[in-house]
């Protein structure tokens, strides 16, 4: 230790950093043991998706509103830079067109952040809240993307807290979004994170759509069920 | 717009600002940050920025602020700039999957990393490197102020691991390029 006396000061710093790292303890979000849900994904032929989405780069993704009806979300074809992210709500059958949900322009507006294009899009549905996930590249599709999450209360036709989420340590050029997220008990999510299913970590996501946790595998089912 | 977008953009002004400090501009120095700042907001390079290398860490940003007010020497020694690149070295190999585990994650549920926060800030202390003591103290409250969801992204950064390598690579650089010229 240094010969001279701590001064005053010195001790005030360490009661800083002292209660910064307590205060830090006290944020980190719970996470309880996680478990999958049993509830089953909606499924629906692509013959009898809206027309726009069976052309769609990425696969459109599905899901199930609280009044029982479906929504779909799907990337748009054309221009690969200006190609937006479309929704659309039916029964299976007959859909009605709610419109574009996501573009550069919104993601550049919402999150100050450049994008060179959008990608794979995925919805879901928690209680009244509609979630939206989905790629934005900074620098084009080969550099990797950055994964945005978008929030609805009104059946997608306003969407807002559109922000990007940290899913690594390298900025924006990351992974991009797997197939389709599975639902916990609790209410949360796991998302998934890189284009191979198998050994791709999963983002854990509370139902507000807040980051609890990344694990490298999935947790068990909680019933047999949904471990088939 | 959110916290974390709006922090973004203006750290990264910020830290163009500092760069340009670099610059010996003498007594416009001031000036030429601060034109720096507002061209990289209104020119769209503080968006790129934004978009490639994501939001800068607090320490990054702090280290910035420092040069913008002239405070020399840099905290960022060669023995800090070391222990950066150290922690960049352990992320970008867990990260890639040639050993288990992803060391990012801990970020998530940080509790090892807090734990592990308590002997460096008290040998921070100990060793009267209050500028360190006082960045770490500010990259957790920025953790718990909610401007961040994985707390390595207020301690570290792309950015900073550039800049980590460029403080110790700058003296052998030096050595080498004098060498030639002899």
């Amino acid at each position: 230790m240094p010969d001279a006396p701590m001064p005053r000061r010195s001790w005030l710093h360490l009661a800083t950093f002292g209660i910064a790292l307590a205060a830090a303890g006290w944020r980190i979000p719970d996470a309880p043991k996680p478990a999958l849900s049993a509830t089953a994904e909606p499924t629906v032929a692509v013959s009898e998706l809206p027309p726009a989405a069976r052309l769609s780069p990425e696969p459109p993704s599905l899901t199930r509103l609280p009044n029982g009806t479906l929504a779909v979300a799907w990337l748009e074809r054309g221009d690969a830079e200006n190609a937006a992210i479309w929704m659309a709500t039916g029964d299976g059958k007959k859909w009605r067109d709610i419109g574009k949900i996501a573009s550069r322009e919104s993601t550049a507006g919402a999150t100050f952040m450049h994008a060179q294009g959008l990608g794979r899009p995925i919805l879901w549905s928690e209680g009244g809240w509609l979630h939206l996930w989905y790629e934005a590249y900074p620098l084009g599709r080969w550099a990797g993307a950055s994964i945005i999450h978008s929030l609805s209360t009104d059946g997608g036709r306003s969407w807002n807290r559109t922000q990007r989420l940290p899913v690594n340590a390298f900025g924006g050029l990351g992974s991009r979004l797997g197939q389709a997220p599975r639902e916990l008990a609790d209410g949360g999510l796991m998302l998934p994170l890189g284009q191979a299913n198998e050994g791709a970590p999963w983002l854990r996501l509370a139902a507000t759509g807040r980051i609890v946790d990344k694990l490298e595998r999935l947790p068990n089912a909680s019933t047999p069920e949904a471990a088939q | 717009m959110n916290l974390e977008a709006a922090y973004g953009l203006l750290a990264h002004g910020l830290l163009f600002g500092a760069l340009a400090t670099l610059v010996p501009f003498g007594t416009f120095r001031a000036r030429a940050a601060l034109a720096a700042t507002t061209l990289s907001l209104l020119v769209g390079i503080a968006p790129i920025m934004l978009a490639v290398f994501g939001p800068p860490s607090t320490t990054l940003l702090f280290l910035a602020v420092l040069q913008l007010a002239g405070r020399q020497p840099s905290p960022l020694g060669r023995l800090s700039a070391l222990a950066v690149i150290g922690m960049a070295a352990g992320l970008g190999v867990s990260a890639s999957a040639i050993v288990p585990g992803d060391l990012y994650a801990l970020g998530y549920q940080p509790w090892p990393l807090l734990a592990a926060l308590v002997p460096v800030g008290i040998a921070l202390w100990w060793k009267r490197q209050m500028p360190w003591l006082l960045i770490l103290s500010i990259d957790l409250l920025a953790y718990v102020g909610g401007l961040f969801a994985n707390l390595w992204q207020a301690l570290i950064d792309p950015l900073l691991v550039v800049l980590a390598l460029a403080v110790v690579l700058r003296g052998p650089l030096a050595r080498l390029i004098a060498s030639r010229r002899r």
